[in-house]
């Protein structure tokens, strides 16, 4: 009986060591609540930031206004995302927001206007030195999940993922049958590399050799001349397609500002509307939202 | 005290003593198998939290380096608007974390105030782990990223327990097999002594009886001697004055023939008490003659005419008609214990005799009330008194009495009396 007392006695020991074993740095967080830190930016200055889905047209349409308003002073900042754009927009940080996706219902409280501009038609790419021009959507599947992932000359297929939540990836998820959950595994795995920059899936598409990813024709055109567009399924990646309904993967773009925007957010605006506006848009490989509300996304109420 | 035992016995005492050693053995065995038992229980489970909480700790560092890294750039492109752009980065990471030990990642600015508060405030008990987003001066923030070692400290906790029981069954089974092999030993030893204690017997008997032999001899030798010397003197002298007495007669002078008749019966009476001395030597004439108790009993009155003391003798079970060697034994014994108390024991003004027969054994006690300091070393008396128990295979002890004085206690063998009767045992 001693001996199980000193037994039990020296194990109490052990047992209290685990617990006592350093715990670490305390963050200031969790000895104190301090609030978020409002960024400001130059109130003169229109500051647009957001989806980098967007950028390609936005730059677009931003050099355009600039050369019909000399004046103007519009900064086009890097992608910040969607998410990034609401929460600038609502803080005041920046003047616009390019976001391309819906709002979340959270967002919506923060009481943000959303005004819809091109919807994009959302590209499959793959490395230049790829010979494949067509993919079923299957093989997406397929190869997510690591199953068939090489193309058809043999060259391994390297997937590179987008990281959740990216607008491109949720709609190719929501029209694919199985691709959502094998997005789901093969992020939950680590088994594909994640980006989380528009440019910087480009510069993958362009760099890893048998690569492929998700991005839109905008970005294809402006950043991956070099690199195929891939079918889906027979059907080309096309506005025209798109329009037409044959061709289902899009995302469409949108401007979201805290209340109604300044002078210079309201005329860079309507010039976005204008024909110019939607020229530049059609030009850049998206499909112009007419204000009359005979193309606009199902999520803004005309 | 001071002990005297046969030698069987003696041996048989120091097999018993074995039995200690066993217990010595388990007592000694208790703290080191404890000891032992400890390291077998802790050693693995803290070895297992350690390198857990270790790679828990580098896993972490890695996934907060890599944020940082990536924010870095961010940060270094966008400097005022990198924080909105680290929300999809944090978001991703917080459901795709590299370990299911990662249980929240946080982003802080350099005032320390969280990028991304729309999420709740992350519980206390997490082990953070950090990394700054740039550095110098151009450091713009730091990923935190909480890990919960709960899981990993209930693993350990359950291997703890697992390997307590393994411990303490290990320790049980180590003592319970060195306890066995002591006592298998202890058995074998307990044997060998025993088969020692017996050979150490037969060749002590061996010894005792031709020390008694050896003693018979030379007491038969005195006995014709006194015969030769006393006796045959008595009666060479009976005869001498026989003839005297003859020729006196046939001169006629009965006077001096009444003188030299008055002469013979002196000297035949002198024979005879010759003779009676020698017999008593060869054995106690009162044992023939008034038996084991009455010999005792007058044995002790005797001292207490001669000593003036107190002495009571006390006799129990059926002590007639005991063999001749086990009666003379005790005789002797008493005889010699009540001449110890006369001669050595100062200032004893009582003494008890006490015989008793116990199935095949008797038991003979002496008790004085003298000055004791008992020495059974001391004397030949004590060791004839010793010798004589041990030929009858029993013991014999001498130590002081309590509160004072001296207690003789001897057993003696009716059976190894019996086995021994068929040889030349000698009685005297």
């Amino acid at each position: 009986m001693r001996a199980l007392f000193w037994v039990g006695l020296l194990a109490l020991v052990a047992t209290l060591s685990l617990f006592a074993i350093e715990r670490g740095e305390v963050p200031p967080f969790m000895e104190t609540q301090r609030p978020r830190a409002r960024v400001e930016t130059h109130a003169t200055d229109l500051h647009l930031a957001g989806s980098g889905s967007n950028l390609v047209l936005t730059r677009a349409l931003a050099a355009a206004f600039r050369l019909q308003d000399a004046d103007a002073r519009l900064v086009v900042h890097d992608s910040i995302g969607s998410t990034g754009a609401v929460r600038a927009a609502a803080d005041g940080a920046i003047g616009v927001g390019l976001i391309a996706r819906p709002l979340r219902d959270e967002e919506r409280a923060h009481g943000l206007e959303v005004t819809p501009y091109a919807r994009i038609p959302i590209t499959f790419m793959a490395h230049p030195d790829v010979r494949d021009r067509d993919i079923a959507g299957s093989e997406l599947v397929a190869s997510l999940r690591g199953v068939h992932a090489q193309w058809h000359d043999g060259t391994p297929l390297v997937w590179l993922l987008r990281e959740r939540g990216d607008a491109g990836t949720e709609s190719v998820a929501a029209r694919v049958t199985g691709f959502a959950e094998a997005q789901q595994e093969a992020l939950a795995t680590h088994r594909f590399r994640v980006l989380f920059h528009d440019d910087d899936m480009a510069r993958g598409i362009l760099g890893v050799r048998g690569a492929l990813g998700i991005s839109d024709l905008p970005a294809a055109r402006a950043h991956m001349p070099t690199a195929p567009v891939l079918m889906l399924d027979g059907v080309a990646a096309t506005c025209e397609n798109v329009r037409l309904g044959r061709y289902p993967f899009y995302k469409d773009l949108a401007f979201v500002t805290r209340g109604a925007p300044g002078p210079t957010g309201r005329a860079f605006l309507a010039f976005v509307a204008s024909e110019e506006g939607r020229a530049l848009i059609e030009a850049g490989g998206g499909i112009a939202f007419d204000a009359s509300g005979e193309v606009l996304p199902a999520w803004v109420s005309p | 005290m001071s002990e005297l035992r046969g030698a069987p016995e003696s041996l048989a005492s120091s097999a018993r003593g074995q039995d200690e050693l066993v217990r010595e053995l388990a007592s000694r065995l208790v703290p080191t198998l404890s000891i032992f038992a400890f390291i077998v229980a802790v050693s693995a489970p803290l070895a297992y939290f350690w390198m857990g909480d270790r790679e828990l700790r580098q896993s972490g560092a890695g996934t907060a380096e890599q944020a940082a890294e990536v924010l870095a750039r961010d940060a270094e492109e966008e400097p005022l608007l990198w924080r909105y752009d680290s929300l999809k980065l944090v978001e991703h990471l917080r459901r795709f974390r590299a370990s299911t030990y990662v249980e929240r990642i946080e982003v802080t600015d350099l005032e320390g105030a969280l990028i991304d508060d729309r999420v709740e405030r992350p519980r206390t008990g997490l082990l953070w782990i950090s990394a700054p987003i740039g550095d110098g001066p151009r450091r713009a923030g730091t990923v935190w990223v909480g890990i919960d070692r709960g899981p990993l400290r209930q693993r350990a906790l359950g291997l703890l327990v697992v390997f307590s029981l393994l411990a303490i069954l290990l320790a049980a089974f180590v003592h319970r097999i060195a306890l066995r092999s002591a006592a298998r030993a202890e058995s074998r030893i307990r044997q060998l002594m025993h088969s020692l204690a017996a050979r150490t017997a037969d060749a002590r008997i061996r010894a005792l009886r031709l020390e008694a032999i050896t003693n018979q001899e030379e007491e038969r030798r005195a006995i014709a001697r006194d015969l030769h010397d006393s006796v045959g003197q008595s009666i060479t002298a009976l005869r001498i004055h026989a003839e005297v007495l003859s020729m006196t007669l046939e001169a006629g002078d009965t006077t001096r023939a009444a003188g030299v008749a008055k002469t013979i019966a002196k000297s035949a009476d002198g024979a005879i008490d010759e003779v009676r001395r020698s017999l008593a030597r060869l054995r106690p004439l009162d044992l023939d003659d008034l038996g084991l108790t009455s010999a005792v009993t007058r044995l002790a009155d005797d001292v207490r005419e001669r000593a003036k003391l107190e002495v009571t003798s006390d006799f129990e079970g059926e002590l007639e008609g005991l063999p001749a060697s086990v009666e003379t034994a005790a005789y002797r014994i008493v005889q010699e214990a009540l001449t110890n108390v006369v001669r050595h024991a100062g200032q004893a003004t009582r003494v008890s005799v006490r015989i008793a027969r116990r199935g095949e054994r008797v038991e003979i006690d002496i008790e004085d009330d003298g000055l004791g300091r008992a020495d059974s070393a001391r004397g030949r008396g004590i060791r004839g008194m010793s010798e004589r128990a041990e030929m009858l295979g029993g013991s014999f002890t001498l130590k002081d009495a309590s509160p004072r004085g001296t207690h003789v206690s001897a057993r003696l063998l009716l059976d190894e009396a019996g086995a021994s009767s068929g040889e030349e045992t000698p009685s005297v």
